[in-house]
């Protein structure tokens, strides 16, 4: 290899073009635009050699980003972004058996997709430290990225305009809204309004379709272009730091030694690996279709119980969970501190080890993490916080008993709302105790206590029930064992 | 590969040769182009975050009933629609209130819960609302004794003409930051 192609590979420049490489056709285009020599360096540029599976989903992300990109323009061909006909134009996309249910389901899987590989992609990068010098824009620009798409899975959610869709804006909205001095401004601007209004939906169409899509754009472009530029990072060794006065000529060094061509040498992964998930999204989108619709958007409708797509719902979980004190602050402090503490991790931690044996805290916070996003998903399908409201009476062989007051109690029970957060024999709410065999557990002036008090979670009775029918419910629940 | 037949001596040359011809090129440059852009971006701007700026509050009054609709004691579902709602929005324009009768006064409660705004549902036994999104718990004064939410549900106006029961419209109560321990 002579000198000059050393330093133009070195540099990531097109090799001067002898125009003999190329045929008549490809000579003309390569001498009219320069292009086919660049994709041919960018092509060969050399990439570390031992960067296997691990360095897939960056580029498995971007396979999701491109379908959602095709399948969103094609649902965009048949919606109807007017909160009058929306619900409506999405019935008739949704109806099984058509090309646009397809779409639709490959719209909603890859999704899924695009957010699962994001994560995954964030999680490598955290473990390997690829994050470090010089990469800390790639970590940056990765970070915007990662909210944007979060934005963009909140606004998809919503344009699925049916009576979920309408709660999560209103749910969305009133978040933004705790947001100090800001808040009421965020919200109507979430809302296009006041209040919810026909330019509600366009609003959200037009950050979903035409805004977030144009961030994206730019920001996929930047995060390419340093990829390239500063070259993919090596799987990390023990032992070998990384020190910004001289990484980058020991990486040139070490690439150049024993690196291999990008194509196909190391993108075959990246390629096989992003169209295997295509292949699935399609198998996934062509067997189960889009999630179905809920009921219409009509705020009127009030026996709604909106809850985000699978991939969110561990958010929604924690909404419920904050201790209720500081609810309303965490709402706006918890997403503030995970997005600074995400962009200045780079910049505070920009040189040093790279291993993840040697940072044996970078792998506990994912473990915590993953559990806690594992253990608040499963936590937001039982949804313990919802109360029963459809629980029947309790019948009387489970009453058992025939006192009268005991079976007034136990009428009580249902009545007098215990039933939607207390479960008795598999019957009732589970957002409280199970109060099958409360009779063991709880003295007479216990139970009068707590039912007359309430807790955190539990509305203090003292007030609404009588003397008469205190005695009548606490009869009832002795009984319980 | 150069494009251009500037051999770089005469460029260097042009630099020099003119530095305030130089400096008044890029002020036009930036400045009608900063012009432009503020005068296209003015509108532009004042379009999209116009709404953003709307003050929220209370509507008119609207008919929800009459008398005979609303027997003391019993609490009420009423739909009514919002203030400011574009009319041609369909369905979305609607909004809930819970309005009771009680001997002496009126009691209605805008159906939007305190904590994240989900519609809450009354339960004819105890009297209570609970919210079906993270369980917050009303009393019958539509006050919140358990669960999330930090603030009672909005009271809205309600009068009577005649035979007729009217509910005065609300936009979406927006409720702002409370520090803890600063609830109501
Ligand atoms: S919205 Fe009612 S408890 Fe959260």
């Amino acid at each position: 290899m002579s000198d000059q192609a050393r330093i133009d590979e070195a540099n990531n420049t097109p090799p001067a073009v002898t125009e003999k490489h190329y045929g008549l056709f490809l000579g003309w285009i390569e001498d009219r635009t320069g292009l086919i020599s660049r994709l041919n360096a960018v092509a060969g540029h050399r990439v570390p050699r031992r960067s296997r599976w691990a360095f897939v989903f960056g580029s498995a992300t971007l396979f999701a980003f491109i379908l959602q990109v095709v399948t969103g323009i094609t649902l965009a061909m048949f919606f109807e972004p007017s909160s009058a006909t929306a619900y409506q134009s999405l019935q008739r996309i949704s109806t099984p058996g058509t090309a646009e249910a397809v779409v639709r389901g490959l719209h909603y899987f890859g999704a899924s997709l695009m957010v699962v590989m994001m994560g995954i992609h964030l999680i490598r990068v955290y473990l390997t430290a690829a994050y470090k010098y010089p990469r800390e824009m790639q970590w940056i620009s990765g970070v915007v990225m990662l909210f944007l798409v979060l934005a963009m899975a909140f606004t998809g959610q919503t344009l699925r305009w049916d009576q979920t869709a309408v709660w999560s804006v209103v749910v969305g909205a009133e978040q933004a809204s705790r947001f100090p001095w800001l808040g009421p401004i965020l919200a109507r601007f979430l809302m296009a309004g006041d209040t919810l209004n026909a330019a509600t939906l366009s609003r959200l169409y037009a950050l979903h379709t035409y805004w977030f899509p144009a961030l994206l754009f730019g920001l996929i472009g930047l995060h390419v272009f340093l990829v390239l530029r500063n070259g993919i990072s090596e799987p990390p060794v023990p032992g070998r730091r990384v020190d910004p006065r001289t990484y980058k000529q020991q990486y040139q060094a070490r690439v150049r030694r024993d690196g291999v061509p990008f194509w196909p040498d190391a993108a075959w992964r990246d390629t096989v690996f992003g169209s295997a998930l295509i292949l699935l999204t399609v198998f996934l989108a062509w067997k189960f279709g889009a999630p179905a619709l809920s009921k219409p958007p009509d705020p009127s409708l009030i026996n709604a119980d909106p809850k985000p797509d699978w991939y969110l719902i561990w958010y929604f979980s924690i909404l419920a969970l904050w201790p209720y004190g500081i609810t309303n602050l965490m709402i706006i402090l918890a997403p503030l501190l995970a997005i600074a503490g995400l962009i200045l991790l780079p910049l505070v931690s920009n040189k040093g080890e790279r291993a993840p044996s040697r940072r044996p805290w970078a792998i506990g916070i994912v473990i915590v993490a993953i559990g806690m996003i594992f253990s608040l998903t499963l936590l937001g399908y039982r949804e313990p916080w919802l109360p029963r409201f459809a629980a029947p009476p309790l019948t009387a062989q489970q009453v058992n008993s025939t006192v009268p007051s005991v079976v007034r109690g136990a009428a009580l029970f249902h009545d007098q709302s215990c039933i939607l957060c207390h479960r008795i024999d598999g019957q009732g709410g589970i957002r409280g105790p199970n109060l099958s065999e409360i009779g063991e557990r709880l003295t007479r002036d216990q139970l009068s206590w707590r039912i007359q008090n309430g807790a955190a979670s539990m509305p203090p009775y003292a007030g609404v029930l009588t003397t008469d029918q205190l005695r009548d419910l606490v009869n009832f629940l002795e009984t319980r064992h | 590969m150069s494009d251009t037949h500037v051999s770089p001596e005469t460029a260097g040359q042009d630099e020099t040769r003119e530095p305030s011809r130089r400096k008044l090129l890029i002020g036009l440059s930036l400045g009608s182009g900063a012009l432009a852009a503020a005068a296209a971006g003015y509108p532009v701007a004042k379009a999209v975050l116009d709404p953003a700026f709307q003050k929220g509050g209370r509507g008119g009054w609207q008919r929800i009933g009459t008398l005979a609709d609303f027997p003391t004691g019993k609490t009420v579902l009423v739909t009514f629609i919002r203030p400011g709602a574009r009319s041609y929005g369909g369905d979305i324009k609607k909004d809930t209130a819970y309005v009771t009768r009680r001997p002496g006064d009126w009691l209605a409660l805008h159906n939007v819960c305190m904590h994240l705004g989900c519609p809450v549902r009354h339960q004819e036994g105890s009297g209570l609302y609970f919210c079906p999104c993270h369980g917050g718990v009303y009393d019958a004064e539509g006050v919140n004794v358990a669960g999330p939410p930090r603030i009672p549900l909005q009271r809205l106006g309600v009068r009577v003409q005649g035979q007729e029961v009217q509910l005065q419209s609300a936009a979406m109560p927006l409720p702002t930051l409370t520090w803890p321990g600063g609830e109501s």
